[in-house]
């Protein structure tokens, strides 16, 4: 079952990157358990990218307004959904504390965007990281496990899987504003526990490494430094076991284009 | 207290690049690297350069980048500011500290080559909070001024 649903997934992908679209993962993602992605990459099928209010199927996140397509809406309130077709995955836009924009100078009020990013309401599943292996021709051998999540990868990997969606990993500014922003049940249910999560690079070599209950401060000094810990980053070349990851898109950003030099990163694919 | 990264770790990586370096020779693009306004140059990527000299290389392909060139978006998500950097009164700047006016907050992207490098540099566990910025940062390197880059010029 799961391999059908990693395959599927894989071919979702290679798809994509042809400018097509495989109906064949709606069914597999019914008969993995996965309801709320297949009802809303269904309703893209049925009818391309557009706004629509979640079911029961989407959880703590049912009747929230949330746009079905290929890129993030043009225009978006803080707390709505976006479900990313191409990575099938429900992400929140996430606003960024009060006292963080209270702290804003003129300048940064220019540079800076109201909100942090749409933040994936949960990490990778499995099937996803198994299927842009398979794509990318990357061997995750043993290391993933056998969790629902994508767990034990490298830093470098989890941060080739969100370029490869135009993406980055979050870092301790989303889980602020996150914190700041959504209810308890909610946050419970994005991050329900103490499993630390792969977060954004720090250094050439080096990912964060998030702990919930740091990351989810919600008394902090926007001038001062992030609530970065004892340790926050191991060199990317080592296995982190245990640990999940997620993707975002930083609204500062927006979708990153492919790196298609030095890194040798795998491409985005194609976002008509 | 400040985050660190084992230097039993890094050494591993560099020796690990090292190794490669001296079997396959230098591949791939040019080292990155940002030219200041007094002719010092600072590399984005310290531990390629640090493999490359433990692998003896005697010659490394280098790209020098004005501090106010465009950093491509791809690899903006990869140099992102964890300590704030303050300017004091006297135009000078520290990482994080109290004192003086936030010039980047934590959190920032960087924009430039020249941000990429200093948000790169402030991130090292060894700098001491309210201690200078490792390399000559001027304002002019944040508000679009050109310098002049000839040599012997400032």
């Amino acid at each position: 079952m799961t391999g059908t649903l990693n395959d599927a997934y894989a071919d979702h992908l290679r798809l994509w990157a042809a400018r097509s679209t495989s109906p064949r993962l709606v069914d597999a993602l019914v008969r993995g358990g996965e309801l709320a992605e297949a009802e809303l990459l269904r309703a893209y099928l049925d009818s391309g990218d557009q706004w629509v209010t979640t079911s029961r199927t989407s959880g703590v996140w049912q009747g929230r307004a949330c746009w079905v397509g290929t890129r993030p809406p043009v225009e978006a309130r803080s707390g709505d959904l976006w479900f990313d077709v191409v990575e099938v995955a429900s992400t929140v836009l996430i606003p960024r504390p009060d006292a963080e924009l209270a702290a804003f100078s003129a300048e940064e009020w220019q540079a800076m965007t109201t909100c942090v990013s749409w933040l994936s309401t949960r990490p990778v599943r499995r099937w996803q990281f198994l299927g842009f292996a398979s794509v990318t021709g990357l061997d995750p051998g043993r290391t993933i496990g056998s969790s629902a999540y994508a767990m034990g990868v490298r830093g470098a990997w989890a941060d080739r899987y969100a370029g490869y969606f135009g993406k980055s990993l979050p870092g301790w500014d989303s889980w602020w504003g996150t914190s700041c922003a959504l209810s308890d049940e909610i946050i419970n249910t994005m991050w329900p526990a103490d499993i630390p999560e792969i977060g954004f690079r720090v250094a050439e070599d080096a990912m964060a490494l998030l702990g919930r209950a740091r990351a989810l401060l919600t008394d902090q000094d926007p001038d001062g430094p992030f609530p970065l810990g004892e340790r926050f980053a191991v060199t990317d070349r080592y296995w982190l076991p245990g640990m999940r990851f997620r993707t975002e898109l930083s609204t500062q950003l927006g979708l990153l284009p492919a790196d298609r030099g030095e890194t040798g990163n795998a491409p985005v694919p194609a976002r008509p | 207290m400040n985050a660190v990264i084992d230097p039993r770790l890094r050494r591993s990586a560099v020796l690990t690049v090292a190794e490669r370096l001296r079997k396959q020779g230098w591949s791939g693009g040019p080292l990155h690297a940002v030219g200041l306004p007094d002719g010092t140059k600072v590399t984005l990527q310290n531990v390629l350069l640090a493999a490359a000299l433990e692998a003896g290389l005697q010659e490394i392909p280098t790209l020098t980048h004005h501090p106010d060139e465009p950093l491509p978006l791809f690899m903006a998500r990869d140099f992102v500011l964890v300590r704030p950097i303050r300017e004091l009164a006297d135009g000078s700047c520290v990482v994080g500290g109290r004192a003086g006016e936030v010039l980047f907050r934590r959190g920032r992207r960087a924009a430039t080559y020249g941000e990429a490098a200093l948000f790169r540099a402030v991130g090292q566990a060894d700098i001491p909070d309210g201690a200078p910025v490792p390399f000559p940062w001027t304002a002019a390197m944040s508000t679009g001024e050109k310098p002049d880059m000839r040599e012997g010029r400032k």
